[in-house]
């Protein structure tokens, strides 16, 4: 197995993907790079594509109704951001940007993917089967806490930060992926972005 | 599977994206239930093992809070019920209640990670439906959320230009509270 087979099936999401659905995932992803505090994409944007955080960091905000933005989530290499975009068409729910420093992001755009779901690619199959699962245990989480939350008669602040956290940060699917090496991404990139050229010019 | 089945599964909305032969898979993984009035099929808390479709007759989704039944919405005919079953939820998290006689199918986790495993359309077609489903709940509870973390937010910030000021009221009256107890338990001896 390639050394991108390789980290590609440490992201939790591509985990359980044969290297035949590995080739597949290859075929279509791009990279997708977001420099130091810029904008990945706004609240309220529409939403072509998910992307899933090779290195650096990404930030989540929530538009408040008084115009401040608050962040209730960072994540780390191996999350998804902005994953409802692979199920649904609807804008982008939180803003999200990078933090110090450059970002390194594989990008899946949803008419590539959709176009595989309706062609019956096991790859799609099994993506769609772990974003949905995902959306489950975050809205489990999610009311969870806000079931905590709304609990006694002190609301905190902190509380409902906590369920927006269980919503827009790491899950489960994520967690088990935190261990991308910068190095092993120094080396693959390369041969990811080459396959990608290559495939533009054919 | 009876024609008329297959009409009743085509009619709704969750199955209609499906192929006859893929809505013939699903149908072979399910069983007919009937439930009489007034009983319940599943209790919030109860271990989650399979998804329900209603063919005929209503039921109630209640929840359960300290002891008290809440009620939430009413199902129908084409409904379908119990689904995050089918996406790896153990525990159910409303009880569902029948209000009159029913025809549900049933279609059981086992089952329909028998279709998954083999990579069955139907099953992932089910599934994308479904997702769309928690995607619009995940909007509706990012909105909640935000709504709430704003209002806390204000909350707060009000209490702590404020608190301060009424815990030394509270300081002030507490004192002047004891010393007039104190006297009061002097004068009564």
């Amino acid at each position: 197995m390639s050394a991108l087979s390789n980290m590609l099936r440490r992201i939790a999401l591509f985990g359980d993907l044969s290297e035949a659905e590995l080739e597949t995932l290859q075929k279509f992803a791009r990279v997708h790079r977001c420099d130091a505090y810029q904008t990945l994409f706004d609240e309220g944007d529409p939403s072509p594509s998910c992307y899933v955080i090779l290195d650096g960091k990404i930030e989540v905000y929530l538009g408040l109704p008084n115009g401040r933005q608050e962040r209730v989530a960072v994540l780390g290499s191996g999350a998804l951001v902005g994953h409802m975009a692979l199920i649904d068409n609807q804008p982008r729910s939180a803003t999200c940007k990078a933090g110090v420093r450059q970002v390194r992001l594989l990008e899946l755009v949803r008419e590539d993917f959709d176009r595989l779901f309706w062609d019956n690619s096991s790859f799609a199959f099994k993506i769609i089967d772990r974003l949905a699962r995902d959306l489950v245990e975050r809205l489990r989480s999610t009311n969870d806490r806000l079931r905590e939350a709304k609990r006694g008669d002190r609301r905190t602040h902190g509380g409902f930060r906590a369920a927006a956290e269980a919503l827009h940060g790491p899950s489960r699917l994520d967690e088990a992926s935190d261990d991308l090496s910068p190095d092993t991404i120094e080396v693959v990139l390369p041969t990811l972005e080459e396959r990608i050229r290559r495939r533009r010019k054919d | 599977m009876t024609s008329s089945i297959m009409d009743f599964f085509g009619g709704i909305r969750l199955f209609s994206e499906l192929a006859p032969d893929e809505l013939n898979d699903l149908l072979r993984a399910m069983r007919p239930a009937e439930i009489e009035a007034g009983h319940t099929v599943f209790h919030q808390g109860d271990p989650a093992d399979s998804a329900y479709v209603v063919q005929e007759g209503h039921l109630e989704v209640l929840l359960i809070d300290d002891g008290k039944e809440l009620f939430v919405a009413t199902l129908g005919p084409g409904d379908i019920f119990g689904e995050l079953a089918l996406l790896g939820s153990d525990i159910r998290s409303a009880t569902i209640r029948a209000k009159s006689q029913c025809a549900l199918f049933r279609i059981d986790q086992s089952e329909f990670d028998f279709l998954r495993r083999n990579l069955r359309p139907a099953a992932f077609k089910l599934i994308r439906t479904i997702a769309m489903t928690l995607c619009v709940r995940v909007r509706q509870t990012n909105q909640q959320i935000t709504h709430f973390v704003a209002e806390s937010e204000r909350t707060e910030t009000t209490e702590r230009i404020e608190k301060p000021l009424v815990e030394a009221e509270k300081i002030e009256t507490g004192t002047t509270g004891r010393f007039f107890s104190r006297l009061s338990f002097w004068k009564n001896r």
